[in-house]
């Protein structure tokens, strides 16, 4: 599994459907599992974004399929930057050549 | 604590100093010296280099970290998922205030729930449990406005056991009413009119103003005496924030002494947004009370205030015996069968 950051900004669609709906919310974090992704950790932020999800997917293609499913109801944006732990970063930084 | 998301990266020196020393670790070592925690950390790829999760005592230590050395940050408040769904479907509407919580039936109710609702708690956390100053109250008759600082949900019953008799009959507490006041939440225990029953709060809407104020006037114009938090919110940090001018608005319109109290303690027996508590000492200190002529200014006033807790808090600190071992203990579940306290 490779982590992945998931930034994700509402569209004024997604807000309308927030405030109705919050529940709508838990049924997408369901909806990413059953697409092979797992959540390990989100937030609700303020400022550009308006949720961050720290996700564990099991490679590139499943996180692009992801991407373009939520993508493809026009309520979010989405730009997933692919992460590594900092101490496996390090240990390849310092890792004999 | 809170709870931020910084999102960094690097400048030219700061990929210089990589690609040379190998070493990241500034971040960690900035959060810790401001008595946070730095809970994830990643490296990216992408338009940042590194995301980090951290926890800090406030927004104040937040700002301390924007100017890092070798990276450009940006540092992003971050709110609890479960939370935030909550708020959501959380109205904004309150309650209250209920005029009848001094009237003989809410009286009585409330003598007979006061070992839950103050005592006990009390008896139970605060060990041992002082009061210095106490001889402030001797002089004291007919109502007064109680100001103290906040750091724990246990704050009111501790200072409420630190009180004079006569006071503790006759005493109600400013309450948030976007915390304590919400309309049409689940289980008694977190209905307002319980709260106006059980520990005679009132709604004071934070940021209202004087028109959230009236109650608290009529309340001693009824010779009822008022306990009042005069930072507005549990602070973290162990700093005094910023008073607020409501206290002084009402000690001024009525004509009421203030009466100055720090306490010490109890942000260690339940820190902000944590349920475990332990046992620990809490020291409360009485300072004396504070009479203001009339045609004061509300902000002289609030300042006269927050100058006399911070003596307090002062005297407090160069008397500080060193700290004792305490041993965590879960909480109690005090909560009869059938109600829920979510």
């Amino acid at each position: 599994m490779a982590t992945y950051i998931m930034m994700t900004r509402l569209t004024d669609e997604g807000r309308k459907t927030l405030k109705e709906r919050p529940q709508r919310l838990e049924e997408v974090n369901k909806e990413i599992e059953a697409m092979g992704g797992r959540i390990s950790s989100q937030y609700a932020i303020l400022g550009e974004w308006d949720f961050v999800t720290i996700l564990d997917a099991p490679s590139n293609e499943v996180v692009a399929r992801i991407s373009v499913e939520m993508g493809a109801r026009g309520t979010v944006q989405l730009t997933t930057m692919p992460a590594m732990t900092l101490s496996s970063f390090i240990g390849m930084l310092t890792a004999p050549k | 604590m809170a709870r931020f998301i910084i999102l960094s990266k690097f400048n030219s020196e700061g990929q210089q100093q990589l690609a040379k020393t190998r070493q990241l670790g500034a971040l960690k070592a900035e959060v810790e010296a401001l008595h946070g925690k730095l809970v994830e950390q990643y490296f990216l790829l992408g338009s940042f280099d590194i995301f980090s999760i951290v926890d800090v005592p406030d927004g104040e230590a937040a700002h301390l970290m924007t100017a890092g050395a070798l990276t450009k940050r940006t540092i992003i408040p971050a709110i609890d998922m479960k939370l935030f769904t909550r708020l959501l479907g959380q109205t904004t509407e309150t309650t209250g205030p209920h005029r009848w919580q001094i009237s003989l039936p809410a009286r009585i109710g409330r003598r007979l729930l006061r070992k839950q609702t103050f005592t006990g708690d009390v008896a139970r956390w605060c060990k041992p449990y002082t009061v210095l100053g106490a001889e402030n109250f001797d002089g004291l008759k007919g109502p007064a406005v109680f100001i103290a600082n906040h750091a724990s949900h246990l704050d009111s019953s501790a200072l409420y056991c630190a009180l004079p008799k006569r006071y503790q009959r006759r005493v109600a507490f400013g309450a948030a009413a976007d915390r304590f006041y919400i309309k049409g939440r689940k289980g008694i225990k977190k209905q307002g009119w319980w709260f106006s029953l059980s520990s005679n709060s009132f709604p004071i809407k934070r940021g209202a103003g004087r028109s959230s104020l009236a109650h608290g006037e009529w309340l001693l114009e009824k010779k009822w005496s008022i306990v009042i938090f005069p930072e507005g919110a549990r602070s973290s940090s162990g700093r005094l924030a910023r008073f607020r001018v409501g206290p002084a608005l009402l000690a001024l319109a009525k004509d009421v002494p203030v009466v100055p109290m720090f306490m010490e303690g109890l942000a260690a027996i339940r820190p902000r947004g944590q349920k475990a508590q332990q046992v620990g000492a809490v020291t409360i200190r009485v300072g004396a009370p504070l009479r203001f002529p009339q045609g004061t200014d509300p902000s002289t006033a609030t300042k006269a205030m927050e100058h006399a807790i911070d003596a307090l808090r002062v005297e407090a600190k160069s008397a500080r015996p060193p700290r004792p071992i305490l041993e965590p203990v879960a909480v109690p579940t005090l909560v009869p069968s059938g109600l829920s306290l979510g």
